[in-house]
């Protein structure tokens, strides 16, 4: 009887996590996916069961090229990270030898993280419009004559402020498991004669990959729910799939932004189910 | 923040008083329970200011909530959120997608005092008697419906009105003249591959599909039957030449609110655009160029009023009632209000020109809104607060209208009104959303 | 000491470049936070004052910057306070093997990675069918959980992994009972972690844009009242206001910091070993 027992005190102290999941994960997803067969007017959601939202969406070279974007900036976004973050955690794990300055240089790096999101994307409008301060200096020490444009309202912006936003995402989880690399091994490979590259690619890319792979999650699906940065900083140039959702949300249409909310969640669930076939997130925390 | 709200409200204070006691019908007949009233009003940014909400509370002593949002987030919150306001302030485009769902009730106009004094453009949709009514969703074809819950618009004027207009003027483009150098006349010239780049266009899909349809027509490339009431083949060709001129990089952005096209014209980001006067008022007054263009083609008009939610009643309703008294009695002095209250036609500030005597000043506030203050207010010591409501750098006064009913800013608004070639229309949405890539 | 192979200095200047990309942008509205009362948005400077600092605590023409504050403050406390106890119980939970305990992993999972706008949307959607009215504290609150729970198990997942099982044995052994153990044994151990919790918590939370943008309600919470005056206000105030947020979230993180260090020097000189490993 004992199992009975330790498994009721488990459910127990997992129900509260279990209600808030269901009643604002679950039943949120459950009701976008039945509002998405449904209809709508200019006003009004009708119950009525259709497939016109997801004919219109499959039937629209709008949505492809979307999606096509979306996942141009999930994969240079990724990229940009991953060389970015890697290159941070390796120097914070393996170059910097005492643990104070280890932990005062890792702080240094996650405090942006944890100030507004929207006042980190705006700041970069002064720093890169057409009078703003990239251009000045650049013309300035004579590098160029013309104003840049697409330093703002670009898909260079729109990637550069991503990267900015999300590289600690990737930053984190890498040191996290670099951290957690035996030394030895290291050793091991150096008394062994391997050169300072082949210990990075055969020892501890194979060994941090976990940490990649975490990172790369966290990374992709932020960037691809993403709808505010991409309408900032692209001057509603740029779309999204974020965007297609929030348009429709905005004209009331519902249903159809409903629909596309689910095609956005498949994708997303197929991309960290491949994702997730790579590593066991539990075991590598 | 309370003590803000005494600074402003003593500004207003005296001034206020002296000209409020012959506009304001006192409104003496409640007892203390009005002041527990609460009424919460959700708007854009152009009217949906604090400052009228410090006034209500002082004149007529119950508390007005003011939300400002953007006008995609106003008809998804006046559609959608009926428990959520009390007063909607929404544009005349926004009726037509609001007024079905139920979620607002009509006034009787009976109950309003100046409704006489509304200028016709609003009632018989005619401005002047020998007017023509424009294409678009004139404000007159939604501004009436059959009775106290009626859902569907009456053609003319039965008493039941569905939104009280406080604001309306005729729209053009904004252009810097001192970065383009030379005359703008026709909408054409919004997509001219010599501005490639720094152009602009609102992305607020009901109204913007009017300004390129105005753009389409003046090309020559589109004959439209109603750009009020487009056929599909209209909007799919109006979004055809749009979408290519964006994928030559002829626009630098797109904005949403009046606020974001102050920035992008002040910046230099954008030398032409389709622009809102107010906007236009906002960045002047930080000293630089920008000039209202009229253009040969004519205007895009818009409107806007204060409608009741539907669970208004009793005292709520009364007290709502009273502020939109209180708010067609003059205080309140929006942007493009003037001329509202129209006695006859030519004469569109003479009201208020009879009401006040002294020399107006209109801030344009560092929001880009707006308030009204007494000159002789103004003091004169540098620390005197009531001084900074004059000279605050950041939102400069100026002289917007003089004791001759001149308005030097941009041109008189009857003018405006009468070369209006059509009004702002909802329900005609693009196919596709116009950030189409 | 070893030589520093030549790696290293390159590296530290990408890595000094890293932390300018980090820090240039909020230090620059922090300096454009300081315009003089004449300056716009952009540069030059127009001389220096604490104008816009002034003018945020005035009244805004539009919207109610410090009414949205204490509501985002409000439920900031509101959701570490829940996220720390459900997240520990939680933690607690997994540590034994419970039927569907696979399922709740993957849900957190989920919860984690699913573009937040489609909970706001969901959630939305749900009060309006139900005819309930969206509220900060009630579908907010809800929304924002969805947000920082799995963070919060996360860590608990962490921490509960380098947990020594040895103490919970010894205090068992010493006749303690299951909730004896917990409270007297466990939370000590592991509540240096929690402060970790709390602060992912809240500050989430305080900073949460999309999954409150549809379900906040009549009432904006400050990102929302942030979101809205990038569009609705064309001065520096702005920036004075991202100035005093970013300063306003250090302080947070400091008060965090500093309460850890206390509790790691009380439990230094009470002598204990225990959660050295945490």
């Amino acid at each position: 009887m004992k199992v009975t027992r330790e498994t009721v005190t488990g459910w127990l102290q997992a129900a509260p996590l279990t209600v808030v999941l269901l009643g604002f994960l679950v039943a949120p997803i459950i009701t976008i996916v039945i509002v998405s067969f449904w209809q709508a007017t200019e006003f009004s959601i009708i119950p009525a069961f259709s497939l016109e939202n997801y004919e219109f969406l499959f039937g629209s070279p709008v949505t492809y090229k979307v999606f096509a974007a979306t996942f141009k900036y999930a994969f240079l976004t990724w990229a940009m990270t991953l060389a970015i973050g890697f290159t941070v955690a390796y120097y914070l794990a393996f170059h910097i030898r005492s643990q104070t300055m280890q932990i005062a240089l890792f702080l240094l790096c996650t405090i942006p993280f944890w100030t507004s999101n929207i006042i980190r994307m705006i700041s970069w409008i002064p720093f890169l419009g057409r009078n703003g301060i990239a251009n000045q200096t650049l013309i300035s020490w004579g590098v160029i004559d013309q104003p840049l444009e697409w330093l703002l309202y670009s898909d260079f912006s729109v990637i550069l402020a991503f990267v900015h936003l999300y590289t600690l995402f990737m930053v984190v989880p890498i040191f996290n498991t670099m951290m957690r690399i035996d030394r030895n091994l290291i050793e091991a490979a150096r008394d062994n004669g391997a050169s300072g590259f082949q210990t990075l690619v055969h020892v501890i890319i194979p060994l941090t990959k976990p940490g990649i792979m975490i990172g790369t999650i966290f990374v992709l699906t932020l960037v691809m729910g993403d709808f505010i940065t991409v309408r900032f900083m692209s001057g509603s140039q740029r779309a999204n799939v974020g965007r297609l959702i929030s348009n429709d949300i905005a004209l009331l249409q519902y249903p159809s932004a409903a629909a596309t909310a689910v095609v956005l969640l498949c994708t997303v669930l197929i991309v960290i189910g491949i994702l997730l076939r790579f590593v066991n997130i539990r075991k590598e925390l | 923040m309370s003590k803000t709200g005494y600074t402003r409200r003593s500004i207003l204070k005296t001034g206020a008083a002296a000209l409020g006691a012959s506009a304001l019908p006192a409104p003496m007949i409640w007892a203390q329970e009005i002041k527990n009233i609460t009424l919460r009003q959700f708007g854009t940014g152009v009217s949906n200011l604090n400052d009228v909400a410090n006034k209500v509370k002082e004149d007529l002593g119950f508390t007005l909530e003011m939300t400002a949002l953007d006008s995609d987030a106003v008809t998804q919150r006046a559609a959608t959120q009926p428990d959520s306001f009390d007063i909607a302030d929404i544009e005349y485009w926004i009726c037509k997608k609001v007024w079905p769902t139920g979620n607002l009730q009509a006034m009787d106009t009976s109950k309003i005092k100046n409704y006489d004094k509304i200028v016709g453009i609003f009632k018989s949709g005619k401005l002047t008697p020998e007017s023509e009514i424009a294409q678009g969703t004139a404000p007159s074809t939604v501004g009436f419906v059959d009775g106290p819950g009626g859902t569907t618009f009456a053609e003319s004027e039965t008493g039941w009105m569905t939104l009280i207009p406080t604001i309306y003027n005729a729209d053009t483009l904004g252009i810097r003249p001192d970065l383009i150098g030379r005359p703008i006349e026709s909408w054409t010239e919004l997509l001219n591959p010599e501005f490639k780049g720094k152009a602009s266009i609102l992305d607020i899909s009901s109204i913007g599909i009017m300004d390129m349809a105005m753009v389409c027509e003046a090309m020559g490339e589109i004959q439209y039957g109603d750009k009020g009431n487009m056929t599909r083949e209209e909007i799919d060709k109006t979004m055809a030449i749009f979408t290519e001129a964006k994928k030559n990089g002829q626009f630098r952005a797109f904005w949403k609110t009046f606020d974001e096209s102050v920035n992008l014209m002040a910046s230099g980001e954008v030398v032409i655009q389709s622009m809102w006067s107010p906007a236009i008022t906002a960045v002047k007054s930080r000293g630089i160029d920008c000039v209202y263009q009229p253009l040969k083609e004519g205007y895009r008009s818009w409107g806007g009023g204060l409608g009741l939610s539907k669970s208004l009643s009793g005292m709520e309703l009364d007290a709502a009632y009273e502020y939109i008294n209180w708010y067609l009695s003059g205080w309140v002095r929006l942007p493009d209000a003037s001329g509202l209250l129209l006695g006859r036609a030519g004469n569109l500030e003479g009201l208020h020109v009879r009401q006040r005597v002294g020399l107006l000043v209109r801030r344009q506030a560092r929001d880009g809104c707006h308030h009204l203050a007494h000159r002789r207010q103004a003091g004169r010591s540098r620390r005197d607060p009531r001084r900074r409501l004059l000279l605050r750098p950041n939102g400069p006064c100026r002289v917007l209208e003089r004791r001759d009913g001149r308005e030097p800013v941009h041109g008189s608004q009857v003018e405006r009104v009468h070369r209006l070639v059509m009004t702002v229309v909802g329900g005609c949405l693009p196919p596709t959303p116009p950030e189409d890539i | 000491m070893e030589k520093r192979p030549r790696s290293f200095y390159v590296l530290t200047v990408i890595f000094a470049l890293f932390v300018l990309f980090l820090y240039g942008p909020t230090i620059t509205i922090g300096i454009l936070s300081f315009q003089g009362p004449e300056g716009g948005l952009t540069f030059p400077m127009r001389g220096v004052s604490l104008n816009w600092f002034h003018e945020l605590f005035q009244q805004q023409a539009v919207g109610d910057i410090w009414g949205a504050f204490r509501r985002s403050f409000m439920l900031g406390l509101l959701v570490m306070v829940t996220t720390v106890v459900v997240s520990v119980m939680a933690g607690l939970a997994f540590r034994k093997k419970f039927p569907g305990s696979g399922i709740l992993f993957y849900l957190t999972i989920a919860s984690l990675v699913i573009p937040s706008i489609l909970i706001s949307l969901g959630v939305g959607l749900i009060f309006n069918q139900l005819g309930l009215k969206v509220h900060w504290a009630t579908s907010g609150f809800g929304s924002q959980l969805t947000w920082t729970l799995p963070f919060g198990l996360l860590i608990m997942f962490a921490v509960f992994n380098r947990f020594d099982k040895s103490f919970e044995e010894a205090a068992r052994d010493q006749g303690a009972s299951a909730w004896q153990t917990i409270r007297f044994v466990v939370l000590p151990i592991i509540a240096p972690s929690l402060i970790g919790v709390a602060l992912f918590g809240f500050t989430l939370s305080y900073d949460e844009f999309a999954r409150t943008l549809l379900t906040a309600g009549s009432y904006n919470t400050l990102p929302l009242e942030i979101f809205g005056m990038t569009t609705n206000v064309t001065t520096p105030v702005v920036y004075a206001l991202g100035t005093l947020t970013t300063a306003f979230s250090l302080l947070i993180i400091g008060a965090f910091l500093i309460a850890a260090w206390i509790m790691a020097r009380r439990r230094a000189r009470l002598g204990s070993d225990a959660g050295k490993g945490v």
